[in-house]
């Protein structure tokens, strides 16, 4: 369990700040690398790293202390909170925010001046939605109702957000995120992106290659340097879809490209 | 071509948004979020999906077909119970959130924008890193810096997030009791001097200047006092630039002023709440605000396909008559070309006269309000001198309480007026406040109870929704208390008195009880004789042009600042026989103070009979005066319809 509290002297001290929920295969895969590179990762939850940085404004810019190369995770969601809870939950967010947007040092995945886009999944789809060409051209037509009631490929409710499909729809009376249906022939196709680095997980039917750029280039206009996209793709007529963008992409996701996913991100914050 | 605006009931802001549009006589459709949530249904489209439509009670909106939208979606998820209303909350304002940023329409604001104002530290960042001067900062748990920041000069304490805090000033011995445990805290110089509130429209800046002695005036109530002023250009050209830059149509933007004259700039508020600082500029920024919505649906309309993004860059200045201190008049015509509006002013000639284009346009008479005010207060100091106890007078002067409906509803009117009358007497520095209101409903009317029900009149007009009226009346008596300090009583009582009508907070007796509102006012600010009995000798001796000028207002024929000069004006008109009716009350009763029994003369005689001939004379003639002496109470008042 960790604390909520780390040392300044600690943070200073390490190479790397891992951000996140310690049972995070990510994370474990980072600091393995570290270790054999003999470099000192230090573990904190994001409550930790909020009340571990100082921001100082003024004259001469804005300072972050301790500033580290870090890795922002997510934690393990909290449960129904108090309402002091929440409000210091909230104060703690939006320092951790702006600690990391400020950092000088390398920040994986930095939050950007104007939007923290792992706050909300949803909103990378609509970020991409915004553009003007692009990415934009992939974004399926999706809707959000108040109740199902149209012939449509759902994505669940929109609070749990899932890959697979859901065929039988639960009668919850809650409202759906949807889109029409697909016609057949079309691939479930991930693509996994740190820095300029791609890896197709599921490259079994065929040549995809066209899909890495597409990624690449999703993650340049979020301003993620390591995310996951999922696409439905129909590889006969090179067209696809943008299903998901994942900013914190898992273990499972990531599978047998753990290992590599993790030696990239240390070159990349450690340089 | 549809603009809408989208928010919730209780929300102070649409509200007001909503109510000035009406006076506009402008079509904006309103869509309560309460409602959709509990009752609605929704299909709310992302990017290039069309087909979105929003149904709630008996209306459905194409969102196709909304060119504009005035959005202050806020989240109500946290306060519904666990189960499927708050499920229905939270997807609603997702789609909602999301259909926002990705529509066409001009959103004012989309809600991607200016999102780092929920982290204070990166947005005074962002504003230092846009040229603006931003206070010094610190954010931390670390105590010893905390306490070190604070001892180094005044220090405010305020919010990282964007939730709503206000900020007070702390010192570094209040920070010892200060815990890690309690989370980061952001604490920033204090900069001693005026606040100012600017409003970006588009490429308008409307500016208030704040002058209180709060750290932060939002709790120092009535003795903060707004007045309009102007920025430099520089920093007005910044506070465009900037705000667009952040995604935004529309900004409240907090900067201080020091005392070397220096500028700060505090932050942008994404969501202004700009109802309290409208009044101080005319009604200008709810103006503005219409016009852009109005000016970006109609370039959306006009060229298809339709932009995506923010506001028409094309969007016209809104030029305001501002610099005379008034609202917004769609009249055309040069100022120099504008004759002054007479006194002898009824409704007919209001309605004629508030159209765009009039020559004679009281809509946009502030200058003549604001002399009729000066009169007023001029004549207050030479007649009421040193009158102290207006429930003593008899007569003539109390003419408004000669009869209100059944005797029984005269004795509570007459017995409630004098004790009103003592009150604002005896404590002239209370301001009013809703339990005033409730407090002279019960002693004029009885009840003072604010009506649950809906009521609507034969003409069609529907009143406020009974579940507004809590927020509305304390909107309302907080901007009064501003308007008592920036135009001074009498326009202040006026427009409080028009005010209540417009909000008609009570089942029956509203008119009773705005009208002694208005005179308990004018006693507080010192009027006894002027003034005392103007609004009701006004509704008594004009009863007609008093009614015909509010039911214009109230039915949009004529704009609010017409209204008010109406009142004005009638009152004025009875305030020319304040000394004559004084000169008769001590001729038949006595019971006055000597001052001025010693300076009447014999001539001072002869022109009080020849001014009561001549008043006997117009009251005779005057349409709105029954023959009898019996009030035609029942002729002003409406059948209610209620729901």
């Amino acid at each position: 369990m960790p604390t909520e509290t780390a040392s300044e002297e600690e943070i200073r001290g390490a190479d790397l700040l891992l951000v996140g929920d310690p049972a995070d295969a990510v994370i474990q895969a980072v600091r393995q690398v570290c270790h054999r590179r003999r470099k000192l990762a230090k573990g904190l939850s994001r409550r930790e790293l909020a009340r571990s940085v100082t921001i100082k404004c003024d004259d001469g810019g804005q300072i972050v202390e301790p500033d580290r190369p870090t890795l922002l995770r997510r934690d393990p969601s909290g449960g129904i909170r108090s309402r002091d809870e929440t409000f210091i939950r909230s104060e703690e967010y939006a320092q951790l925010w702006a600690a990391c947007a400020l950092m000088k040092s390398p920040v994986i995945n930095r939050p950007a001046m104007d939007a923290f886009l792992d706050a909300d999944r949803r909103l990378a789809i609509v970020t991409l939605a915004r553009l003007d060409s692009g990415p934009s051209s992939f974004v399926p037509d999706e809707s959000y109702i108040s109740t199902i009631n149209i012939q449509a490929d759902a994505l669940g409710d929109v609070d749990n957000l899932c890959t697979d499909f859901v065929v039988d729809i639960p009668a919850t009376g809650l409202p759906h995120r949807i889109r029409p249906s697909a016609s057949d022939g079309w691939v479930y196709v991930q693509v996994t992106v740190v820095g300029d680095r791609s890896w197709i997980r599921n490259d079994s039917y065929g040549n995809l290659d066209w899909l890495r750029d597409q990624s690449l280039l999703v993650g340049r206009l979020l301003g993620l340097q390591f995310l996951s996209v999922f696409w439905r793709a129909w590889p006969m007529t090179f067209r696809a879809e943008l299903m998901r963008v994942q900013t914190c992409p898992t273990g499972p996701q990531l599978d047998s490209q753990l290992e590599v996913v993790a030696e990239t991100l240390v070159d990349l914050l450690l340089g | 071509m549809t603009v809408c605006a989208i928010g919730i009931d209780t929300d102070p802001t649409i509200v007001y948004f909503l109510r000035a549009c009406r006076l506009q006589g402008a079509a904006v459709e309103a869509i309560n979020l309460r409602e959709l949530a509990e009752e609605g249904d929704w299909r709310l489209p992302v990017g290039k999906a069309d087909g979105g439509w929003i149904r709630s009670g008996d209306r459905t909106w194409d969102l196709d077909k909304i060119f504009a939208v005035y959005a202050r979606p806020i989240d109500l998820t946290g306060e519904q119970p666990a189960g499927v209303l708050r499920g229905r909350w939270h997807g609603l304002m997702l789609g909602l959130r999301a259909w926002l940023d990705t529509t066409p329409a001009v959103v004012v604001n989309r809600p991607s924008g200016g999102q780092n104002n929920a982290a204070k530290p990166l947005h005074e960042a962002f504003l230092a890193r846009a040229g603006l001067n931003v206070p010094p900062s610190l954010t931390s748990c670390d105590p010893d810096r905390l306490r070190d920041f604070a001892a180094a000069g005044r220090t405010v304490v305020k919010t990282l997030s964007g939730i709503r805090a206000n900020a007070r000033e702390v010192t570094a011995a209040e920070l010892r009791r200060y815990r890690r445990s309690q989370g980061p805290v952001h604490l920033q110089r204090l900069i001693e001097g005026d606040d100012i509130r600017a409003h970006v429209i588009g490429r308008n800046v409307f500016a208030v200047r704040i002058t209180s002695t709060a750290v932060d005036y939002r709790v120092a109530g009535s003795s903060a006092t707004f007045t309009r002023c102007e920025l430099p250009e520089d920093m007005t050209d910044t506070l465009v630039r900037v705000t667009a830059q952040m995604g935004l149509s529309m900004a409240g933007w907090d900067l201080k002023q020091d005392r070397s004259g220096a500028w700060w700039c505090l932050e942008a508020n994404p969501m202004p709440g700009y109802s309290p600082y409208d009044d101080a500029v005319g009604g200008a920024i709810s103006l503005a605000l219409l016009n852009f919505l109005q000016s970006g649906a109609s370039a959306a309309h006009s060229s298809l396909p339709r932009p995506r993004g923010g506001a028409p860059t094309d969007t016209p200045l809104v030029r305001l008559p501002v610099d005379r201190g008034g609202r917004q008049c769609a009249s055309t015509h040069a100022d120099s070309d504008r004759p002054r509006p007479s006194l002898e002013v009824d409704a007919t000639t209001l309605i004629r006269a508030c159209v765009p284009g009039a020559r004679v346009c009281p809509c946009d008479s502030d200058a003549a309000v604001s002399h009729i005010c000066a009169t007023l207060m001029a004549e207050r100091a030479w007649i009421d001198g040193r009158l102290s106890r207006p429930a003593r007078w008899q007569g003539l002067m109390r003419r408004e309480v000669m009869g209100h409906g059944t005797p029984s509803d005269s004795r509570r009117f007459r017995t409630g007026f004098d004790t009103i009358a003592e009150q604002a007497n005896r404590w002239p520095d209370r301001a009013p406040t809703v339990d005033t209101l409730l407090e002279v409903h019960e002693r004029l009317v009885g009840g003072g109870n604010i009506r649950a029900e809906r009521i609507q009149v034969e003409s069609g007009h529907l009143f406020p929704h009974p579940g507004f009226l809590p927020t509305l009346l304390a909107d309302l008596f907080e901007q009064h208390r501003s308007r008592v300090a920036v135009y001074g009583p009498v326009r202040a009582a006026s427009e409080l008195h028009v005010d209540l009508l417009t909000i008609h907070a009570f089942a029956d007796g509203n008119g009773r009880t705005a009208r002694g509102m208005a005179a308990m006012e004018l006693m507080r600010a010192g009027f006894r004789s002027t003034l005392f009995t103007a609004v009701e000798q006004h509704f008594l001796h004009r009863t007609r042009d008093y009614v015909d000028t509010l039911r214009a207002y109230e039915t949009g024929r004529i704009c609010r600042a017409a209204c008010v000069f109406g009142i004005v004006a009638g009152m004025a008109r009875r305030s020319r026989f304040a000394r004559m009716l004084r000169m008769h009350q001590i001729r038949e009763y006595g019971d006055l103070p000597d001052l001025f029994l010693k300076q009447l003369g014999p001539d001072d005689q002869a022109e009080l009979d020849d001014q009561l001939t001549r008043l006997t004379a117009e009251e005779r003639d005057d349409p709105g005066l029954p023959e009898s002496t019996t009030l035609p109470i029942a002729g002003t008042r409406r059948s209610y319809r209620k729901e």
